[in-house]
């Protein structure tokens, strides 16, 4: 087995340490970047439902600015982004390097985006659930709750599936200004040292990763739904 | 006169919801639309108020400004002597638990189960989990669905949902129940049993109920009171007896025809070459009559009295409130002199007539006019702030 796995891939079974740190980061970068990201821009996404036209408590000039914000920093590329981002980053995280520091870019590409699913998916909720609930006596805040996160969980975990691909590829290029990870393998072992079998493996984790991620979200889903 | 009598005792009971000049308008500038205008009407304890319309004519809107889900843009909301169009957001909220409501397409939450649709509406009162899930219990039970407590709205029947919606609705211990069209999504058999199951509740508990509907055949069915909306307007309103025997509006009139299948009949004559020589002799009347039952001996008097032959074209017979609504399409034959000395006999029997020619219909229930659909999708999308 060993001695097949050095035929075919003879740069990674030299390193195989280095591959296991280089997922660890990732799955670091990604699980809490996703965490955060989707806390943010679940809050993000139930303000832009709410204030929009037609909204529960629709507020013109606050979704507009918000609905401003999120296109711009939806159409900002992630590279340059986390070019934009690095006061902030040093600022928040102290550094601009390590796996730490990239999450803040991380989060901050994927708020925005999360939020836009999140409020295309809760507009799939039927308005007449929330007039039924406005009509048995139900205030906003039990409105948000009880309606919209609990009626939508199921377009929310969907959603937050396909979020998550996203956010694996955020990591992947943060990894190769210094953050470290698979992406970073990819690219200076692989790419520029002609090591293509490394790349291949990197490859092969990041989306085992995501499948697994799918496959779970896949699965919460159908237990909730009715 | 005798009908008097008969509202009183229909719609019994002091006013507990009372709409004074409401008016509700719709966006601004030049797409500004008045979707209800100038509607006052007194909903009276016990009674079971019909509002009746085409799609379009404001009913629903209307009847929002009811539990203020729609606020009025001018006009009062008096429920149980109190002002509460103007109440705060937060005041209103233990409110709308008392002015309860079903909907067409029934708005029950699809993850949760029947119990916990029922319960939804407790959740800030102060009432522990157990009791309130006994207490939807039991209404499980009075509304017939009690077996389906774990089921989830998607494994039910349309019939059956409404019926969930309803005991929802009555959980808060409603004074009056506001039906928006809750039986047009249903079956006509399925329609009757909910029918059946308001009116119950009506008598049982006394609970006040406000239907709106496109059907007639649903007010005649359990109404007491009746207001019939167009464009935005009420054209004509008052005890159900009271409105068959006098429609004051042409659209009530259709409502009527339609509802009792004479607007068929009156197509027929109308329009099919069959009837070409009754028409242009401009003999055919309709005879209309609440209460009296006087058409079945009517023929016969006009006879012996004024030599007139009255042939029966088309008739129908519906009883509203244990009185007799009569309707027949006929065509008189005598001389013109002794056809207006009947015709003036019918009127003073109570039996009104109406020429063939005067007599409008509609081809189907569901005319809607493109300004119709314009009112619905700005009801919908726009709110009046």
């Amino acid at each position: 087995m060993s001695e097949l796995l050095e035929t075919w891939l003879p740069n990674v079974s030299l390193i195989w340490p280095e591959v296991w740190d280089a997922t660890y980061e990732t799955l670091y970068m990604v699980i809490i970047g996703a965490a955060i990201g989707y806390a943010l821009g679940l809050v993000l996404g139930l303000l832009l439902l709410l204030t929009r036209r037609g909204g529960l408590t629709q507020n013109v000039v606050v979704y507009n600015i918000l609905d401003k914000i999120v296109n711009i920093v939806r159409s900002i590329p992630f590279i340059i982004l986390m070019a934009l981002l690095v006061g902030v980053t040093r600022l928040i995280v102290g550094t601009s390097i390590g796996t730490d520091a990239m999450i803040v870019p991380i989060v901050g590409a994927t708020v925005p985006f999360y939020a836009r699913q999140v409020e295309n998916a809760l507009l799939e909720i039927d308005p007449g659930l929330v007039e039924a609930a406005k009509a048995s006596g139900l205030g906003t805040l039990d409105i948000i709750w009880r309606v919209y996160l609990r009626e939508g969980r199921v377009p929310i975990i969907r959603v937050s599936a396909l979020s998550f691909i996203n956010v694996v590829a955020f990591s992947a290029m943060a990894g190769v200004v210094g953050g470290g990870g698979l992406g970073n393998l990819a690219i200076i072992r692989g790419y520029n040292r002609f090591q293509g079998d490394v790349t291949l493996v990197a490859t092969l984790i990041i989306l085992v990763i995501v499948f697994v991620s799918q496959i779970i979200c896949n699965l919460l889903a159908k237990r909730l739904q009715h | 006169m005798s009908l008097d009598t008969r509202t009183t005792t229909a719609g019994a009971g002091a006013p507990l919801i009372d709409l004074d000049h409401i008016v509700v308008e719709f966006g601004h500038g030049r797409n500004r639309f008045r979707a209800v205008d100038d509607v006052s009407l007194t909903i009276r304890k016990g009674s079971i108020y019909g509002i009746i319309g085409f799609s379009g004519a404001g009913k629903s809107t209307l009847v929002r400004t009811m539990n203020v889900l729609q606020r009025p843009t001018s006009g009062t909301v008096t429920f149980n002597g109190a002002d509460i169009g103007a109440l705060s957001e937060s005041r209103l909220l233990p409110l709308r638990r008392k002015i309860a409501m079903i909907f067409q397409h029934f708005n029950l939450m699809p993850s949760r189960t029947v119990l916990d649709n029922v319960t939804l509406p407790l959740i800030h009162e102060k009432i522990s989990k157990r009791d309130a899930r006994a207490k939807a219990m039991h209404l499980l039970e009075l509304v017939g669905i009690a077996d389906k407590a774990k089921a989830y709205p998607r494994q039910l029947s349309g019939g059956q949902q409404q019926r969930v919606a309803i005991a929802r609705a009555l959980i808060g211990d409603p004074e009056v129940l506001l039906c928006d069209e809750a039986t047009s999504a249903l079956d006509p058999r399925t329609t009757r049993s909910i029918l059946a199951l308001l009116k119950d509740l009506n008598e049982r508990l006394g609970l006040t109920i406000v239907l709106i509907t496109h059907q007639m055949q649903v007010v005649k069915d359990i109404c007491t009171d009746l207001a019939v909306m167009s464009h935005g307007r009420v054209v004509d309103s008052g005890s159900i007896l009271d409105v068959f025997d006098h429609p004051s509006s042409e659209l009530t009139r259709e409502f009527i025809y339609t509802s009792g299948n004479m607007n068929k009949g009156i197509t027929l004559m109308q329009t099919h070459p069959l009837f070409a020589r009754e028409r242009e002799a401009g003999h055919v009347y309709l005879l209309s009559s609440v209460g009296s039952g006087a058409e079945e001996t009517l023929m016969a008097d006009a006879h012996d009295r004024f030599g007139v032959t009255g042939n029966i074209m088309f008739g129908n017979v519906d009883v509203i409130h244990n009185t007799p609504v009569g309707m027949i399409l006929v065509s008189l034959d005598g001389p013109d002199a002794a056809i207006d000395n009947a015709l003036a006999y019918f009127k003073s029997v109570g039996v009104g007539a109406t020429p063939l020619a005067e007599l409008h219909v509609n081809e189907s229930e569901e005319n809607e006019t493109p300004a119709a659909d314009a009112a619905t999708a700005s009801e919908r999308g726009d709110d009046n702030e």
